[in-house]
Formats: structure tokens, C-alpha cells, sequence
């Protein structure tokens, strides 16, 4: 069995990367990945082997990145509730900053658009492209990974351009 | 066309590597979490306390209902405590 710091060493490039991929944001990347290590500390005496430990890890990632997307909407709403009710008339300052440090300064303001339109995919559509054209991970793989078919990851990301073509 | 070009400009996006202080974080995290989570004894204590509480509310309420020694005392001896001189 593998240890908690073998596990680590093979896979901490691996959750960063797909933490800065989701948020978009280094700080935002760094809280995530440490929880997501927290969680599989946390889970490996379960793990069954059932699927390969990298499918496992990307599962846990993935959950929590969407859960960390999720509570990030809901603090944009009820900031935009208190707007309504404060008598302040200062516009709040934006949840995140778009800091993704593999991208270089001359390509950032293309990719800020394109991950604020990344942004608005719905969540499978939104996982099964990072997971293909950002971590290149092969349609068998993305497949195990969420849980489906082949057939329906190829779907999603035919959605998933299209959804981008529109926006 | 635009769209293919827009895909295509995520291959853009390089990897990074994770901090190097990322690991010690996360045992910091863990030490953290195994302090604060609750001894073994806690929840059967918490059981027993409110198993107590339970049986004592029972008591209480099943006790309501029937007269204490005191008033069954006052009722025998026709002791009331009343300013009525006769019984009318």
C-alpha cells in the first residue's frame, strides 16, 4: 500500500494543476489542494482499488472543485443581496482574480475571456473540457473519471463548444 | 472557426508545479483536524447524559399527576387554608 507521502510526491502537480484549471486563481488553487489532500488522508483506508488511485484522486479533486465553484456562487449572491439592502453605494470588489500562473502575460487577457465563458458551462460540460484540452487526459479516462460513457463525454464536449461558440 | 481557435488557445495554458510548501500545509491541516475531533468516550457520555435527562423528565412528568404526601395530609385532616369559618 501506498503511503500518504508517495501518494502526495506522484500527485501534487497533478490536483494544482486541476485546482488553478477550475478557480483560476493561485491562492484560491492552494487552499484547494491542501483540502483535497485533507479528504484523500481522510478517505485512502477506504479505497477499494475499484478504479485506478489516479481516477480515484481526480474524482475527490474534481467533486471538491466544483463544491469550492458552487459555495463561491452563492457568496456572489448573497453579496449581491446585501448590496441591495446596505445603504452603501460602493460597488463590491470582484470574489477572484483571475491569477493562473501557467499562463503568460501575452496570452492572459485571451484566456481570462475564454475561462470566463468556461466559467458559465454547466458543471459536466465545464469538467469534461478542462479534463480533455487543459490535463489532455485521453476520453477513456475522462469517461471512468465522471462516471459515464465515452459516448456521453464526446457529447458534452460537442455541447460544451457549442456553448462557447454562443457565448 | 473562432471556436476552434478559442479551444486551441487553452493548449496556451502551461503546467505548474505545486508549491513546495503545499505538503507541510497539509500536515498542519491533518494535526489540526486529529486535535479537534472528539474523544472516543464523548459520544457515549453525551448518551448517557441525555438517557438521564430523559428519565428524569418522565419522573417529573409522571409525578404531576398524582398528589405529594403533603396535600394528601392537608386533604385527610380537612385542613384548608381557607377564611371560611363553615363548611358550605
Amino acid at each position: 500500500m501506498l503511503s500518504f507521502s508517495d501518494l502526495y510526491e506522484a500527485h501534487q502537480h497533478m490536483v494544482y494543476n486541476l485546482c488553478l484549471h477550475y478557480l483560476q486563481n493561485r491562492q484560491d488553487a492552494e487552499e484547494a489542494a491542501q483540502d483535497i489532500f485533507v479528504k484523500i488522508h481522510r478517505k485512502l483506508p477506504g479505497f477499494q482499488e475499484k478504479s485506478s488511485l489516479k481516477t480515484w484522486i481526480y474524482r475527490i479533486a474534481v467533486h471538491h472543485c466544483l463544491d469550492v465553484l458552487k459555495a463561491r456562487t452563492r457568496h456572489k449572491r448573497f453579496a449581491f443581496f446585501k448590496t441591495l439592502f446596505s445603504s452603501d453605494t460602493e460597488t463590491p470588489a470582484p470574489l477572484t482574480n483571475f491569477d493562473h500562473p501557467g499562463v503568460q502575460l501575452e496570452d492572459r487577457e485571451a484566456l481570462e475571456l475564454l475561462f470566463q465563458k468556461i466559467n458559465q458551462l454547466p458543471e459536466q460540460q465545464k469538467t469534461a473540457l478542462i479534463l480533455k484540452y487543459l490535463d489532455e487526459l485521453p476520453q477513456r479516462d475522462i469517461a471512468a473519471i465522471m462516471g459515464l460513457s465515452e459516448k456521453a463525454v464526446e457529447s458534452l464536449l460537442q455541447r460544451a463548444k457549442q456553448g462557447l461558440k454562443k457565448k | 472557426m473562432k471556436n476552434e481557435s478559442n479551444i486551441d488557445l487553452l493548449k496556451k495554458v502551461g503546467k505548474t508545479e505545486a508549491p513546495p510548501w503545499l505538503f507541510t500545509r497539509i500536515q498542519a491541516k491533518l494535526r489540526q483536524g486529529e486535535a479537534e475531533q472528539a474523544p472516543g468516550w464523548w459520544p457515549w457520555a453525551t448518551g448517557l447524559a441525555l438517557a438521564a435527562l430523559l428519565v428524569l423528565n418522565l419522573a417529573v412528568w409522571q409525578g404531576a399527576g398524582s398528589p405529594s404526601a403533603a396535600e394528601s395530609l392537608v386533604s385527610s385532616l380537612q385542613l384548608h387554608a381557607s377564611n371560611q369559618l363553615y363548611d358550605e
